[in-house]
């Protein structure tokens, strides 16, 4: 009876692993594959067999041809410049915000922190327009100030706000409390100790925003026209309605944009990931 | 440092000084293009003239010699170009809206936006600074295109008829004769059927494709002696039986016989319009003259011939032209630039890098007729070219035409409802309500 | 006994020092919100004021906007691209909400056993989810090509099963390849959070079950997901606010077609405001999606507080 359960057991484990694997090849397949397009030639991609991972003749060609046809590299640095400043700046805003819900007490502190969470809930087509309308009087249409400064304010910035105050509150009080007994004013508190030990939420916020500004899409969109201000997601968007020869080239520009990120992805996996369980909490 | 501060470190300075070589080296490359036509460094300060089109500088021999010849004349002026790639009406739309320093000096135009910007505002008429000399040289055709309330707004950068283009490499493999002036909607369908290749119930090639812009379908519906509208534009009349005829066929082309690939079936070999044709898989499509650039860069083997024969030949001239936006900052220096690229020499640089027909009867053709043939069959379909139909409100009547043609290419509606319904609401769009 | 005076620095008598430390906290909590909330007035709070205006007007951008009244609101009711955005918007809830919810909680209740290379299984799962949604697209739009260079028709040829269908092109078949499309990038990003909830479900509920030799199916059903209600009800949010939220896919795919299909009520608000710069008529849009929004998350919070009753 034992045997047979121990069998049992074994088999479902199998059935279990064989599954696991069989959902991470779907998840990764499709960009192996189109990696593995991007180097084939258009005879190949037409007339081959889509399933021939490698391709033969191997052209990477495609990739500067897609390079040259549009700044990527440009793109890139735009994107890094953009979603850098962002990431810091929310950092800096949301932890300061975060602090103050946790640990200070004032007048509106509740009415603030809902009505900041329900912006939340707000699709943000809703803002959309206004704010295109803002740029425009501010003269901020097409250029860096319009993505710098806007994006800042979003539901990544509240998304990490929320973190950091779920962290702060697991700091303990008697540390801040015997820093100010000494004399220590807020601020030092909060730059000498809170921030510190609130490292790990810290990466996490940062990930999160840091990601999302780099896939960040509609809003540069609408506001940037000139070629050499698009971010990646944009430039790649514009790539393809621009440089429509052929899927192999448009496909080496799509693996060009996605690199980056899936450097970052596997240096800090544990980041990513960890960061969520932690915080049972996201904000797309 | 922590290991992953470290590591973090280390992969962003990588990076960034990766891109950064790469950005500069890439930015600082546009301005060199622009400043390659002039050697020598003018010790005078150039008076700019930003001039925005949806083509792209680097890659536009047509524009690049419009610079060169326009320089070369005014020595004391520079055109930078600036490229709206993608849905250019719209954005450059919101570019003039927005006023300030964005607005550009020139703006290049289709046709069917001319009369919503003119009504709109945001384009100047231009009659003042046109003398009688240049109005009379254009055609006539092309002048009523630019005009609007009995003003012009507009100076032709060319002009476009439509022919159709054959693929000879898969003419030549089916062993059929490649059509000439004079052949019929029936020998067309004949021919597209003949073309037409199926494998194991999919098929590899396909006889016909339109991409299904207006104007293309406006060919179709004039050949039948049909229209979009009435020609003072406050009507529709597709629901007319001649109308209605033209959009069966079509259909039909599609659905019954199949000789033409669905939009994303065409779309794989590439996202330009004339990419199926490109890659062998299209035997004939509808096109202008800027067409045989993208085919005669990749080698691709043509023969251009008219269109065939409906009710009556016909087809359609669409008119892209040069515009003064509203808000431009320089009014003076912007007149010269547009009258020069609608100049006959501004018009023999389009010609001869066959962006377009020209608009100005004083253009030589010779040229362009002895460097092919079938060259000639672009110049004669001007002789029975009608100008694409224009409105107010084309954005949102284009809008209500394409919801419901949508549907009847995919067979999700019958060319009866559709066109009736599109005629139904035509009255209020047309005007604006 | 230490004075209470000794224990504050730099102050002199017990009243004054208490007030000032209580407005000094007041003082520093507003300096730390500052530049969060005044960012917000500026880029979220007016704007979202300004929409509710212009949802008002009618404005073309060239012109001055003018004032309408509900005029905006009453065209949406007879507009039939508006019912037909409804429509598909609600055919996307309906179907992805359940759908990425059941299989993100699948994989998430799989990945929290006791797994040999449980961290590269988690990271191989979440990664579509970093990727944009721009990229997928483009890797998509192949995956979907029509005909037999196709990555899915291929994968299905090989499978037996015969033809190749034009997802992107069929009316009938696009909104369920965008589901599957969506389900796949999305999945990793919820099972992530799920096992997050999984993890405050103590071991001993399911040792205690254990000897009460309840089967896995009992212990999945009267365990594991009544306690990841509190995850379910959240992620459930989250997903019906992504499903009415879906823009660049279709964007960068389907442009709405074929035919209208994927026509969903933020392309149309898209659509209005910067391709026919109806700006009031987009504002409209916005402002009854947000309240559609509203509503929904109203009804989920109440049925969620009858349940616990």
């Amino acid at each position: 009876m034992i045997i047979l359960k121990n069998k049992e057991k074994k088999l479902r484990k199998l059935i279990l692993y064989i599954a696991l694997i069989l959902v991470s090849i779907t998840m990764i397949y499709p960009f192996i594959w189109a990696v593995s397009a991007s180097f084939k030639t258009i005879q190949q991609l037409f007339n081959g067999n889509p399933l021939d991972l490698v391709p033969d003749p191997a052209r990477p060609q495609n990739y500067s041809d897609a390079w040259n046809y549009v700044p990527f590299g440009r793109f890139l640095l735009n994107t890094m410049f953009v979603s850098g400043f962002v990431t810091i700046a929310q950092l800096i805003i949301g932890s300061m915000a975060g602090y103050a819900f946790a640990r200070l007490n004032f007048r509106g502190k509740n009415i603030i922190f809902m009505a900041l969470l329900g912006t939340m809930m707000v699709p943000g087509h809703v803002t959309l327009i206004p704010n295109y309308v803002l740029m425009r009087y501010l003269d901020w249409l097409n250029k860096y100030q319009a993505l710098l400064i806007p994006p800042v304010f979003n539901g990544i910035c509240v998304t990490g706000m929320f973190l950091m105050r779920q962290y702060f509150f697991s700091i303990p009080k008697e540390l801040e409390e015997a820093a100010i007994i000494d004399g220590c004013s807020r601020i030092k508190v909060f730059r000498k100790i809170i921030i510190p030990n609130a490292k790990p939420a810290l990466a996490t916020f940062a990930i999160i925003a840091f990601n999302a500004q780099w896939n960040a899409f509609l809003w540069p969109l609408i506001v940037i026209n000139d070629v050499n201000k698009m971010p990646v997601q944009v430039g790649l968007s514009y790539f393809r309605g621009v440089a429509s020869t052929n899927w192999g080239v448009l496909l080496a520009g799509t693996t060009i944009s996605i690199v980056p990120v899936i450097i970052v992805f596997l240096l800090f996996q544990k980041y990513f990931v960890k960061g969520m369980l932690t915080s049972g909490f996201g904000g797309k | 440092m922590s290991k992953s501060t470290r590591k973090l470190t280390a992969v962003a300075i990588i990076l960034v000084l990766v891109f950064a070589m790469a950005g500069c080296s890439k930015a600082a490359e546009a301005p060199a293009a622009e400043t390659a036509a002039k050697p020598t460094e003018a010790p005078v300060e150039k008076t700019k003239v930003r001039v925005t089109s949806w083509w792209n500088y680097t890659d536009s021999k047509p524009l690049q010699q419009l610079k060169a010849g326009f320089e070369a004349k005014n020595a004391d002026y520079e055109l930078v170009f600036e490229q709206i790639p993608t849905q250019y009406a719209d954005k450059v739309l919101a570019v003039v809206a927005g006023g300030g320093d964005q607005v550009p000096d020139v703006m290049m135009l289709a046709m069917d936006r001319i009369p919503q910007f003119a009504k709109a505002g945001a384009i100047q008429p231009l009659d003042g600074l046109m003398n009688e000399e240049y109005k009379n040289s254009l055609y006539p055709v092309v002048f009523d295109a630019v005009k609007f309330d009995g003003k012009v707004y507009a100076a032709p950068r060319d002009i476009t008829s439509f022919v159709m283009f054959c693929n000879k490499k898969l003419f030549d493999e089916a062993k059929v004769a490649i059509p000439e002036e004079g052949w019929t909607w029936e020998d067309f369908l004949s021919i597209s059927k003949k073309l037409t290749k199926v494998e194991g119930g999919n098929a590899v090639q396909w006889g016909y494709y339109f991409p299904k812009y207006h104007d293309t379908v406006f060919t179709w519906l004039i050949q039948n002696g049909a229209a979009y509208t009435t020609p003072d534009g406050k009507e529709g009349t597709l629901s007319k039986p001649e109308g209605k005829a033209a959009l069966k066929f079509l259909q039909d082309l599609v659905l019954k016989h199949k000789v033409c690939p669905t939009e994303t079936e065409a779309k794989q070999f590439g996202t330009d319009s004339s990419a199926a044709f490109i890659a062998g898989k299209v035997a004939m499509q509808i096109g202008g003259l800027s067409m045989s650039v993208a085919l005669d860069k990749n080698n691709v083997d043509y023969m251009m011939v008219p269109l065939p024969k409906g009710a009556k030949q016909a087809s359609t001239a669409f008119v892209n032209a040069w515009t003064m936006p509203k808000g431009a900052k320089n009014a003076e220096a912007a007149w010269k630039v547009i009258e020069y690229f609608s100049s006959k020499e501004g018009q023999q640089i389009v010609l001869d890098t066959k962006m377009g027909l020209p608009a100005s009867k004083d253009v030589d053709v010779k040229g362009f007729l002895q460097q092919r043939p079938d060259n000639k069959s672009l110049t004669d379909a001007l002789a029975y070219s009608i100008p694409f139909q224009t409105f107010e409100n084309s954005a949102k009547y284009y809008d209500l035409v394409k919801n419901n043609l949508d549907l009847v290419w995919l067979g999700e509606k019958s060319v009866d409802a559709a066109a009736d319904e599109i005629d139904k609401n035509a009255k209020d769009v047309l005007s604006g309500k | 006994m230490v004075s209470p005076a000794k224990t504050y620095s730099g102050t002199s008598s017990k009243t004054k020092s208490r007030f000032s430390l209580a407005r000094q906290e007041e003082l520093t909590g507003w300096l730390f919100i500052a530049p969060m909330l005044i960012g917000f007035m500026f880029f979220s709070f007016g704007p979202i004021l300004a929409s509710l205006i212009l949802a008002f007007t009618d404005w073309n951008l060239l012109q001055a906007p003018k004032f309408v009244g509900f005029n905006n609101f009453a065209s949406m009711l007879d507009d039939q691209y508006f019912k037909q955005c409804m429509s598909n918007t609600l055919y996307f809830v309906v179907t992805m909400v359940p759908i990425i919810l059941t299989v993100s909680m699948g994989l998430a209740i799989i990945l929290n056993k006791d797994i040999k290379g449980k961290a590269f299984f988690r990271s191989a799962f979440y990664f579509p989810s970093v990727i944009s949604t721009v990229a997928i697209s483009m890797v998509w739009l192949w995956v979907f090509s029509p005909s037999n260079n196709g990555l899915l028709n291929t994968l299905l040829g090989k499978l037996g099963m015969a033809g190749s269908v034009d997802w992107l092109g069929n009316m009938g078949t696009v909104k369920p390849a965008m589901v599957a499309m969506r389900t796949w990038q999305s999945a990793g990003y919820y099972m992530v959070i799920f096992l997050a909830g999984l993890q405050t479900i103590p071991q001993e509920l399911y040792e205690v079950a254990d000897i009460d030799g309840a089967s896995r199916w009992r212990k999945l059903i009267n365990i594991t997901v009544p306690l990841l209600s509190p995850v379910t009800f959240f992620v459930t949010i989250m997903l019906m606010i992504a499903a009415f939220n879906i823009f660049e896919a279709i964007y960068i795919m389907t442009e709405g077609g074929p035919g209208g299909a994927t026509n969903t009520i933020m392309y149309y608000i898209y659509h209005n405001g910067f391709r026919l710069y109806s700006m009031g008529y987009a504002s409209a849009l916005a402002w009854v999606l947000f309240l559609i929004l509203v509503v929904l998350t109203a009804v989920q919070f109440k049925l969620r507080k009858d349940e616990a009753n």
